[in-house]
């Protein structure tokens, strides 16, 4: 039982990381379909540029307040730079664009910061243990943190002009034109968003998932899985999802074989879109939050 | 505001839809555009209102030419487009639905005037505030598209086949609310209507479009009884249109269609706000 509770708690942690990260597929899917396959690498960029921010003796409340931002601006550069000039944007194209972007950031990760995962310090803090089940303080501050940025992030959807301007242009984009929301404006707040998840779920899981330049394909493959679930268009349904996928992971980690923990995100996915190609969330088309 | 279209030509992926189209809506009166399928009417809106850039002519605005703008920044110049279907933002709530249509007045403090003179034109929709759009029935959803589009201001407004699918009583509701956008707010009203006898019921004006260009246009006690009117309605001299070059526009614009929501190339549109 304690195991249980254990290995739960401790995925509900990296569950959140990956729920976060299903936030950004969600912005930039509803309003554009655009699949960003580079939305893994706002976290590790994220990481990697935090962890030599501390490094560099800035504290760590600074240190976020400037990588956030820097990967929130690299977010939208990549729109303005890849994504923009392109003309007739499906699904398919949109992927093998954010596929080279990944690949490019990657690569200068690399040239920058070296081969080696290193570990942000942890945010303030005591560990304890709580009937048997050890419980860290980063875990707490990841679940504290996404929790709040995933609500936040809703109630903007659900309850802010801006909001809704964003996902009518997702429901009816001819119609948002007609009223003079601009797609092009649109698809630039959505990569903003996207960058900020990304930049948060990066800098919040480094200190115990550490980062690496290779880090964020994996994490962004899981945060799909977890939008998948939603059929990337609702963001409760994503962020519970990566939940979800953070617990399975766990348990399949503890109970079978930790070699097999990340296979679950793809078996996962095969069932998905198998059985529910549509995703799990219960209505038709339209964006929901 | 006049509406004033000059010579204006369009075309889907290089196939020429529209010949040099000329027409002028004044404020205060309602033109209505009628023609088969295919004539180039739901195009000629388009392409006044930006969402497909023309590839000559003009269209103004008064003296302001508007001709290269994008959609979303006409709309904020003074122009309303209540397009084909409707097209309200169905998880959307009535009120959310009215508070987009003003998108581009979001600043000025009118909000809640132009709210209320919307409900005031149709009282069903006050009713249904909260719903979702897309649980409104399809009149109720054209009330509210017309609706949306009166919370930018408009001083001209055009609309696509506003009657299409709805009940003859709904029509004559929303035949009624045009009439009194014309003779209360003295706006300039182009309406594209098939159904021609809803739309001769209260247009002071009408222009019959055929292929693309302007078959005849008059008075609507001028053309009420005029035998092309009649003719291009039922599609009559439309078969001098090779059937092949009707199946290859009819599939162009469906592709269009399914793209219309890329911005236009040329000029960029930039931030309307």
């Amino acid at each position: 039982m304690t195991d249980l509770l254990q290995l739960t708690f401790s995925g509900l942690a990296q569950g959140a990381v990956y729920g976060l990260i299903a936030l950004g597929f969600v912005a930039i899917f509803s309003v554009r379909e655009i699949v960003n396959l580079a939305q893994g690498e706002y976290a590790a960029l994220a990481g990697l540029a935090a962890i030599s921010g501390v490094a560099a003796g800035l504290p760590l409340l600074v240190v976020i307040l400037l990588v956030v931002p820097f990967v929130v601006l690299v977010s939208v550069l990549i729109e303005r730079v890849a994504i923009a000039p392109v003309k007739k944007m499906t699904p398919l194209v949109s992927i093998i664009l954010t596929l080279g972007v990944s690949t490019a950031l990657k690569a200068i990760m690399l040239l920058v910061w070296g081969p080696e995962a290193r570990s942000l310090s942890t945010f303030p803090g005591q560990n304890f243990t709580v009937a048997g089940v050890s419980i860290r303080s980063q875990e707490l501050w990841i679940l504290g943190i996404a929790a709040v940025l995933g609500y936040a992030v809703v109630w903007f959807y659900e309850h802010t002009l801006h909001g809704k301007a964003l996902r009518a242009c997702a429901e009816q984009p001819v119609a948002a034109r007609l009223v003079g929301i601009s797609p092009r404006t649109a698809t630039m707040v959505a990569f903003a968003i996207a960058g900020l998840v990304g930049a948060v779920a990066g800098v919040i899981g480094s200190p115990i998932y550490f980062a690496s330049w290779e880090h964020g394909l994996t994490l962004g493959l899981k945060g799909f899985v977890a939008a998948t679930l939603g059929g990337l268009v609702s963001f409760r349904v994503a962020f519970i999802g990566g939940l979800m996928l953070g617990v399975l992971e766990n348990l399949v980690a503890g109970y079978l074989d930790s070699g097999y923990r990340d296979a679950v995100a793809f078996i996962v996915l095969v069932l998905v879109l198998v059985l529910r190609p549509q995703g799990l969330a219960l209505r038709g088309s339209g964006v929901r939050v | 505001m006049s509406l004033v279209v000059r010579d204006l030509t369009a075309s889907y992926e290089g196939l020429a839809v529209l010949h040099g189209v000329s027409l002028q809506v004044d404020p205060g009166e309602i033109v209505a555009m009628v023609g088969a399928n295919g004539a180039g009417k739901t195009t000629v809106l388009r392409a006044v209102s930006g969402l497909l850039q023309p590839t000559g002519g003009s269209v103004h605005l008064d003296d302001r030419e508007i001709t290269r703008l994008g959609a979303e920044r006409i709309s904020a110049l003074g122009l309303a487009h209540v397009p084909e279907n409707r097209l309200v933002f169905p998880s959307l709530s009535v009120e959310d639905n009215l508070q987009l249509g003003g998108w581009n007045r979001k600043r000025d403090k009118r909000y809640a005037e132009r709210r209320a003179a919307a409900l005031e034109l149709f009282p069903r929709l006050a009713d249904r505030i909260a719903l979702q759009a897309g649980a409104l029935s399809g009149g109720e959803q054209q009330m509210l598209a017309m609706a949306r589009g009166l919370m930018a201001d408009p001083s001209v407004i055009v609309l696509d086949e506003p009657s299409l699918g709805l009940a003859p009583k709904v029509v004559g509701e929303i035949v009624a609310a045009l009439a009194h956008l014309r003779d209360n707010r003295n706006l300039a009203v182009l309406l594209v209507e098939q159904n021609i006898r809803a739309a001769f019921s209260v247009a002071d004006r009408a222009v019959v479009m055929e292929r693309g260009r302007v078959l005849v246009e008059g008075t609507v006690e001028q053309l009420r009884d005029d035998p092309r009117v009649q003719a291009a309605y039922l599609g009559g001299s439309a078969t001098t249109m090779p059937e092949d070059n009707v199946r290859r526009v009819a599939t162009a614009v469906a592709r269009y269609d399914h793209e219309v929501h890329d911005p236009p190339a040329g000029p960029p549109p930039g931030d309307p706000r």
